[in-house]
């Protein structure tokens, strides 16, 4: 049976479209479903028997209008992940639900998803209009109410005056645009993102990133948006899932998410923290390089109770400051500068230990200059864990 | 003259030798040995192809050729694509079979069909000889097609089935346009394989199909040279045409050189 794709009608197009019905007890109820539920999915890595190493256990679910992004490293199985849930490669267990129905073996066409490709995918033998259309030639939509759909969509992705022309001779953005106008007419529940960024430069990725968040914003649809690129799952996404291991390590917003990472591996995967070795103290603290520190409550119990834990400062935590100042808590030299655009920092030796801490760069202080270090609490934090972990 | 001239013409006379002297033999109104160029000229033997026998089996030729190309390509696609999917053993396994029929030579070939449309009681018939041309032809064609797909992505299909398209209409909307010119090939090439086929239409037709060949074969050995080479030239044209609109369509497609 294929999806009902038709509740959302008005909201999808936001233009002229409006249910010839009125609204049945089925669509509320999926209303109110999550545009995704993933619970223990299970994905094969090339062998659908399961018995090479894959995905396992993956819950996820991914609200109606909400953008969750899903972040990990390459080859952790970002992209398998995608094309299991729009049905174009195969699972090995578990159930996957969207808005409330269980398409875990529905044929792709009937999901009620769709999956956009990295490299945007156009028919190269249709025109613009044409492959925006496409998903209502095969529903079988009349060819003029296909084409004044098609321009409507078009219109919405600022590309309507290059409506006659073939995909070939676009350019790379307006590819993109093209292709998510094509999503968009489909109708789909949930929208499939894989890598819609990489291999684009600033200005396209920018043009790109917009396009996404313009299209979805009007949209109830569900997005899952894979990216290997930290930026860009801020930008877009309202939380960020990451996959470590072959599982969802963590899903949260991004300011939870760099604020409380759920494990070690997850914080030294953002990449956000500077790792150092606590011991406690009488007081209940931790010793380490940059002074006694505090584990914010947030933390668990064990790392309460142990003696030596992983503990994690955020670098945007870690200031230069006079030596002196009240706020100091250690002081060290300055061994080397990094000039950046935006959070520039400088190589601090504390002891024996270099730690990389944030600078005004309109006051940058000099290489070999003593300064004093400044933690801000809040971006502590603490893992049970020993030396070795470290 | 350097070794490179003298090679230019022995592979010009080589390649356009039989060609001329059948293009003179099919408008000559007498050309005995040893006479360099025909004494006289006539149109008679290219009016026969309307009135008589050369007319008929060129037409025979004709509609096996269509149909076994269009045969061809309807079975054989599906083949590639499912050949393409294979991996390892499998493929290799499956790849022979497809090509055994291409190895073998015709004439074995023929007598393992003989008894077979015998069996299907369509030996000696029209439709015989159809389904014995489509074996190569599918055999041929299948290869081509396994190429093709090993090397296509699939992305177009699965955003096609992603966004609404069952099966079906992937392969009508998306599969079959995308495939236009390697399809216009696989035609090209069943459709002469067919039209130049003596060994099989001789042996499953029994010689009840007169198909071209077989009527210049016959024309040859009755010492009808002149209408032998109006026939013969007719066997021609489709390779020359063929090849004419298969270089064309290359060099739109960029695949060969302006």
């Amino acid at each position: 049976m294929p999806f009902p794709r038709d509740v959302t009608t008005a909201t999808m197009y936001g233009v002229n479209v409006t249910p010839t019905s009125s609204p049945d007890p089925t669509a509320a109820m999926l209303a109110k479903a999550p545009a995704l539920r993933l619970q223990a999915v299970r994905v094969p890595f090339g062998d659908p028997s399961g018995a090479i190493d894959g995905l396992h256990d993956v819950s996820l679910h991914v609200a109606q209008g909400e953008r969750v992004v899903l972040l990990g490293p390459s080859g952790e199985g970002k992209t398998t992940l995608l094309r299991a849930i729009a049905g174009l490669s195969p699972i090995a267990g578990g159930t996957i639900e969207v808005c409330g129905r269980d398409i875990t073996h529905v044929v792709p066409e009937s999901r009620g998803t769709v999956y956009l490709h990295q490299t945007p995918v156009l028919f190269p033998h249709l025109s613009v209009a044409d492959n925006v259309g496409f998903p209502l030639t095969v529903r079988g939509t009349a060819k003029a109410e296909l084409r004044r759909i098609s321009l409507q969509l078009l219109e919405r992705v600022q590309l309507a005056e290059l409506a006659d022309r073939l995909p070939h001779t676009l350019s790379g953005g307006q590819r993109h645009r093209v292709a998510l106008a094509r999503a968009l007419a489909a109708k789909p529940r949930l929208l499939l993102l894989d890598e819609p960024l990489s291999a684009l430069d600033p200005v396209l990725r920018r043009e790109v990133r917009e396009a996404i968040r313009g299209i979805h914003d009007d949209s109830d649809a569900g997005l899952l948006l894979v990216t290997h690129d930290l930026e860009d799952a801020t930008a877009l996404g309202n939380r960020i899932a990451i996959l470590l291991n072959r599982q969802i390590a963590q899903c949260a917003p991004a300011a939870e998410l760099f604020a409380r990472p759920a494990s070690v591996d997850v914080m030294r995967f953002l990449g956000l923290h500077q790792e150092f070795v606590g011991t406690r103290t009488e007081d209940g603290a931790f010793a380490t390089p940059l002074g006694v520190l505090r584990v914010p409550v947030g933390a668990a119990d064990s790392v309460h109770r142990a003696q030596q834990v992983i503990v994690g400062v955020r670098t945007d935590a870690i200031r230069c400051a006079a030596v002196g100042s009240a706020s100091v808590q250690v002081t060290g030299q300055i061994q080397q500068l990094r000039q950046r655009a935006s959070g520039s920092t400088a190589s601090v030796l504390v002891g024996a230990s270099l730690i990389e801490a944030t600078i005004d760069s309109l006051d940058a202080p000099s290489v070999g200059s003593h300064v004093g270090l400044a933690v801000d609490a809040r971006g502590v934090i603490g893992f049970p864990g020993t030396p070795t972990n470290v | 003259m350097t070794w490179r001239a003298a090679l230019l013409v022995v592979l010009t006379l080589s390649t356009f030798g039989p060609f001329a002297v059948l293009v003179l033999q099919s408008m000559s109104a007498g050309w005995r040995w040893p006479e360099l160029l025909p004494l006289a000229y006539s149109g008679e033997g290219w009016q026969r192809v309307t009135t008589g026998s050369l007319g008929r089996a060129a037409a025979t030729s004709l509609w096996l050729a269509v149909c076994t190309a269009c045969a061809a390509v309807i079975v054989a696609l599906p083949i590639g694509r499912a050949l393409a999917k294979l991996r390892g053993v499998s493929r290799h396994i499956a790849a022979a079979l497809v090509f055994l029929p291409v190895a073998a030579p015709p004439i074995a070939l023929g007598a393992g069909l003989q008894i077979g449309t015998l069996w299907l009681g369509v030996g000696g018939t029209g439709v015989g000889v159809w389904i014995a041309h489509c074996v190569p032809a599918i055999g041929y064609v299948a290869l081509l097609f396994l190429g093709v797909f090993t090397t296509r992505d699939v992305a177009d299909e699965e955003a096609a089935r992603t966004h609404g398209a069952s099966r079906w209409q992937t392969w009508r909307h998306v599969l079959i346009p995308s495939l236009r010119i390697p399809i216009v090939e696989a035609l090209a090439i069943a459709f002469l394989i067919s039209w130049a086929q003596v060994a099989l239409t001789l042996v499953v037709g029994g010689g009840a199909v007169r198909a071209l060949p077989i009527e210049v074969l016959s024309l040859v050995r009755a010492g009808q040279e002149r209408d032998a080479a109006v026939g013969a030239l007719l066997l021609i044209l489709p390779a020359v045409l063929t090849l004419a609109a298969l270089r064309t369509g290359a060099r739109r497609t960029d695949a060969l050189p302006a």
